[in-house]
């Protein structure tokens, strides 16, 4: 409205630029209050959240010198989760929507708030967890990985069960279980399973098929749990199935001797079988070439000597022929190239 | 020009090497080699670049697993095929089992292979070979001891609740293992050194030899190439069981056809497969 009076005579009473910038400023302020307040959602967060150079202005004091604490959330990664039409607030519970500091009880481990923020809605996945081993470990001395340690915070992907993609299984796998469990990841992609499924055939199994995904177990040979495990696809499994050793390293080193016996045998066979496969293949037919060229002459000589053998062996064999109408027409000019050979 | 052309060939002489059974067992070979190699070798160097584009051209890995199963009853057949011919050729005692003209290596083949290593280093003829050479007796046992030894193992990994039921399921392991090696051993070496050079590979047969197409091979190319033979069968006045007019008929067309397309698809498997196996060593 005021920019209708852009053309019109000043106003008489002049307000300095400070102070009309303070009233602006004032009123900026006091608006995004009243917008975060009232809003109580993603656009108010992102106002300050959305900034990826946003740290905390009050880091905790077991943040090292120098260091932030990054409090940027990717705005267009938690829209496309699955979680796009939650509040923040629904989550982060027990926040007030005041700057700075917004947590009422600042003393709660933010982990316990994570955890206690999924429990609202995933019940039964959280009752599940509460029996792993993983839960167990984050009770005793908070070393266990809770929800978000698996599954991320602002950028949860939808999962569909039973109808991933190999890519999606293989990643989640990778992202979720292979960051702490790198060596049984590492040797669980030598194995049949991994490879069928990196190669795309989503069937496969991979770490959370066999150790459950809120519930994770650790298999151990001959468990009833394990054979339980092997059944979802191969539902004859006995006992003795679950024997089969699933993470082992690419040479074998920790396999059962006679795996380890098997693979020696057969790596020293191939390479003694490759070396006098060759060397004797090689000798053979240098000698059988030298052998079939020598007659021909000496030298690059042979090698003319030869086509000029091809060259008499198929006159001699078309000369040779019984009159067909087709010889007469080429003798003729067959007899010149090889007058002049 | 077809009356002539019978005409023709009506002289000429050949030697008859292979029955339509060897034939046809010959394709079975060559058609469930290919197919379980090509399905099989992506999955054992899953992180070579080309596995997954290979393993999606062939429908995937379920694809490609029942083509790997429908080949290796290819593999079945023409094992237990030959194994029954075998064990027919004595029982109705068709031959001996140990003489001249047989499969079964014996003294011969080791005094051929001394005679060998002597013509290489100059110092004495090229020996005179039987109707086997020692290098084909080598290929055709190493064949049907690899059949047994990569169709057991494969039976064991195709059924392994079956497997776990007999064995622990750590022999589903030591199976893998052998399987893999076993197959990387006969395409790799049995099949690219031994058998494609010694039979295909030679001066004389480059690209393809003919004799495991057509049965039958030229009277002096024989006479060159199996003396021994020929000269006993001579003595022996049995030369015309196996010297007969070159076929003619329809047939040959289409013997010469097959062996044509044959010849040129295998030529091409065989360098595709060949680099597949060699890039994972060298990358």
């Amino acid at each position: 409205m005021n920019l209708t009076g852009v053309g019109l005579p000043r106003p008489r009473r002049r307000v300095s630029r400070v102070a009309a910038s303070a009233a602006f400023s004032a009123i900026l302020m006091l608006g995004l209050f009243v917008g975060v307040a009232s809003a109580q959602d993603v656009e108010g967060c992102l106002i300050c959240h959305g900034d990826p150079n946003f740290t905390d202005p009050t880091p905790p004091e077991n943040l090292e010198e120098g260091e932030d604490l990054s409090l940027y959330v990717d705005a267009e990664k938690f829209l496309g989760s699955v979680h796009d039409e939650l509040k923040c607030s629904d989550c982060h519970k027990g926040f007030l929507l005041t700057i700075p500091n917004h947590q009422i009880d600042v003393d709660k481990d933010f982990r316990q708030v994570a955890i206690e923020a999924c429990e609202g809605c995933h019940q039964e996945a959280f009752q599940q967890y509460q029996t792993s081993e993983h839960a167990q470990r984050f009770y005793e001395d908070q070393a266990g990985p809770i929800c978000i340690s698996c599954h991320g915070s602002h950028a949860i992907r939808r999962v569909n069960l039973g109808e991933e993609s190999a890519d999606f299984k293989m990643s989640m796998a990778r992202d979720s279980c292979g960051q702490c469990h790198e060596d049984k990841f590492e040797q669980a992609s030598h194995e049949f399973h991994f490879k069928a499924l990196s190669l795309g055939y989503e069937r496969a199994a991979t770490c959370f098929d066999c150790h459950g995904f809120h519930d994770n177990l650790a298999l151990t040979s001959g468990e009833p749990e394990t054979v339980e495990a092997c059944r979802q696809c191969h539902p004859g499994a006995n006992k003795g199935f679950t024997y089969f050793q699933m993470h082992l390293q690419e040479g074998f080193q920790d396999a059962w001797w006679g795996v380890r016996a098997v693979y020696y045998l057969f790596s020293t066979l191939l390479v003694v079988v490759l070396v006098t496969g060759i060397a004797y293949t090689t000798v053979h037919f240098q000698k059988e070439t030298r052998t079939m060229l020598g007659v021909f002459g000496r030298g690059a000589g042979r090698l003319f000597g030869f086509i000029r053998h091809l060259e008499e062996e198929s006159v001699k064999e078309r000369e040779g022929r019984p009159n067909g109408p087709e010889d007469h027409s080429n003798d003729k000019p067959e007899n010149d190239h090889r007058g002049m050979l | 020009m077809a009356a002539g052309t019978d005409a023709r060939e009506g002289v000429r002489l050949v030697y008859r090497r292979f029955s339509a059974f060897h034939r046809f067992n010959h394709y079975l070979v060559m058609i469930s080699f290919f197919g379980l190699v090509l399905t099989g070798i992506p999955l054992k160097f899953k992180d070579s670049v080309w596995a997954e584009f290979f393993m999606d051209l062939i429908g995937g890995v379920e694809g490609a697993g029942f083509v790997h199963r429908v080949m290796a009853v290819f593999n079945f057949t023409y094992f237990f095929l030959e194994m029954g011919y075998m064990a027919w050729y004595v029982a109705a005692r068709k031959g001996p089992l140990f003489g001249p003209d047989s499969i079964v290596p014996g003294k011969k083949d080791w005094q051929d292979i001394k005679g060998m290593f002597r013509w290489f280093l100059g110092k004495g003829p090229k020996p005179r070979f039987n109707r086997f050479t020692y290098w084909e007796k080598f290929d055709f046992w190493s064949l049907m001891a690899g059949t047994v030894l990569i169709g057991g193992t494969g039976l064991m990994m195709w059924f392994p609740e079956f497997t776990a039921s007999l064995l622990p399921g750590v022999s589903l392991n030591v199976a893998l293992v052998l399987h893999s090696n076993e197959a990387f051993l006969a395409t790799g070496v049995i099949f690219i050194f031994v058998h494609f050079f010694s039979a295909h590979g030679r001066p004389e047969s480059f690209p393809a030899d003919e004799v495991i197409f057509s049965g039958s091979l030229p009277l002096d190319h024989y006479i060159a190439d199996r003396p021994a033979e020929y000269e006993n069968r001579l003595r022996a006045g049995t030369l015309d069981q196996v010297v007969r007019p070159a076929p003619t008929g329809p047939m040959t067309r289409v013997n010469s056809w097959l062996m044509a397309i044959f010849s040129v698809v295998a030529l091409f498997a065989a360098t595709y497969t060949m680099l597949l196996v060699v890039w994972p060593l060298l990358f």
